[in-house]
């Protein structure tokens, strides 16, 4: 069995904690940039739901974390503070907090502070969320629980320290088996259908209404072109923790998936979706694998056994 | 092993298995409202029990491991749309980015699953929840039409499945999109 799998984290880069880091700070920034010239159509008061609504409507979708507007009417108790207001600071507060993560400034506050924003400001629009809000919650999560400030951070830059990181391999095992049970069950549910099994669903996909069809693939409609990618799918998902992990086929399995997320982009539009699960799949299984110059080991932080037993 | 680590190992592990329940309950719940069977008594008794709590939904919130991540399955839905009829023309909600369109349309289709399931006699939806829909149906028509400049007196939005021929019957059909409606909302607008 060891035999198979072989893949040897004792060498493991911690990289992948400023990989994890700064990948999910940068995608999450370029997506709140995206939505800033709709923010007031989908966060006002003067938005095409209100958030008085939505806040009801989120009662009905057993949705506890506070929004916007609980923060305001909390706030409201203590200070004459408008809900405009209360959207402005957190509007500013969101993308700053996620610059400092990013750039390793106070990480854990940092990443404390964008991971509750970021809450805040979903659940306020709760009705209007998809996948690509639930993974950055996840990625932001992690750089909570993780040591993520403890490699290439400007605060380690700036205090001219090599911070001390004791087996890394413990996090990014954590990270992996979530990603790999999210991607089985993401496959079984799949195959708990039937239109991802007859190619019905690919087909679907490709002419939803919102599709970006770069490429139109109609003139296949009567070869097995549709349901090749439907089980396709149905199998890389399945087998990702298996193949994933099996030295020999990591890269490969990787490199389908990436493929796989990027044909999501193209073909359904979820470009930022699609980002942070590349994103996450190359924390997981390419980051940790890079090899370094000895120039850059020097900025890594030191493991235990590096350091000499008189600093003991 | 420091506290700390022992704290974290006991965590990670409780943090993994609490994914995998969720998944697994996520998949087996999808199963039985896809093939409409009655879920298992004591199965939803004990996810009642053990997972539809507050603390463990909040720290669900948290962690991004509330629900399942079985996205589009087990079937892909048809999109919703919603479409305004503003001085006898088609019209849509307008919006500058491309990403918040994207978000509209899933609102679109969280109302019509809603429809959906209103119109479905065995489910129960309550009366208030109705009347926040009514609520949402009226806001997003009245932004439709002021957002358009419309004119008249009497606004109608309808909510829509978009409809594509399916892979079976494309050979044969007109191969052209329709719309299924869902729902007409009428708004009178006194001047």
């Amino acid at each position: 069995m060891k035999r198979i799998f072989n893949i040897n984290y004792a060498n493991a880069n911690p990289i992948w904690l400023a990989f994890l880091r700064c990948g999910i700070c940068f995608i999450s920034l370029v997506h709140f940039i995206s939505i800033q010239p709709d923010f007031d159509t989908l966060f006002s008061q003067h938005a095409i739901v209100p958030p008085d609504m939505l806040h009801v409507l989120n009662i009905f979708r057993y949705q506890f974390f506070p929004s916007v507007y609980d923060v305001h009417i909390f706030l409201h108790q203590f200070m004459p503070v408008s809900f405009e207001q209360v959207l402005l600071t957190i509007r500013i507060f969101y993308p700053l907090s996620l610059l400092l993560l990013m750039t390793g400034l106070f990480s854990r506050v940092s990443a404390i502070l964008s991971l509750l924003l970021q809450l805040t400001l979903l659940s306020s629009i709760d009705a209007y969320n998809y996948g690509v809000d639930v993974f950055t919650t996840i990625a932001l999560f992690y750089c909570v629980v993780f040591p993520v400030g403890k490699v290439y951070s400007l605060q380690n830059y700036i205090t001219k320290k090599r911070p001390l990181l004791t087996n890394h391999v413990k996090y990014l095992h954590v990270l992996q088996a979530h990603f790999c049970i999210a991607y089985f069950f993401s496959g079984f549910e799949k195959l708990l259908g039937d239109n991802w099994r007859n190619g019905e669903s690919i087909w679907k996909m490709m002419h939803g209404y919102d599709t970006t069809n770069i490429i139109n693939f109609d003139f296949l409609y009567n070869t097995p072109f549709f349901l090749i990618i439907g089980w396709g799918t149905i199998m890389l998902e399945m087998f990702y923790p298996l193949f994933i992990n099996i030295k020999k086929t990591r890269k490969a399995w990787l490199t389908a998936t990436i493929i796989f997320h990027v044909s999501i982009a193209l073909f359904m539009g979820l470009y930022f979706f699609s980002a942070v699960m590349i994103i996450l799949n190359l924390t997981c299984y390419y980051a940790p694998f890079i090899t370094l110059s000895v120039s850059q080991k020097n900025v890594l932080p030191q493991k235990i056994e590096e350091i000499p037993a008189a600093t003991y | 092993m420091t506290v700390k680590e022992r704290i974290f190992f006991l965590w990670g592990r409780a943090h993994i298995i609490l994914i995998f329940i969720v998944c697994a309950d996520s998949a087996y719940v999808k199963y039985c409202v896809f093939n409409k069977i009655p879920q298992n008594r004591l199965k939803s008794a004990a996810s009642n029990l053990l997972l539809y709590n507050r603390p463990v939904q909040l720290y669900g919130k948290l962690t991004g491991t509330a629900a399942g991540y079985g996205f589009f399955a087990p079937n892909i839905k048809s999109n919703g749309l919603i479409v305004g009829d503003c001085d006898g023309q088609k019209i849509m909600p307008q919006f500058k980015s491309f990403e918040t369109a994207m978000r509209f349309s899933v609102l679109s289709s969280t109302i019509n699953d809603y429809l959906i399931l209103h119109s479905d006699s065995t489910q129960k939806t309550s009366a208030l929840e109705d009347e926040c829909y009514d609520k949402i149906f009226k806001s997003i028509a009245v932004k439709m039409y002021y957002q358009n400049k419309c004119t008249q007196d009497t606004f109608y939005t309808s909510y829509n499945l978009v409809i594509f021929p399916t892979l079976q019957d494309y050979p044969a059909s007109n191969r052209a999109y329709t719309l299924l409606k869902t729902k007409e909302v009428r708004l009178s607008i006194k001047k």
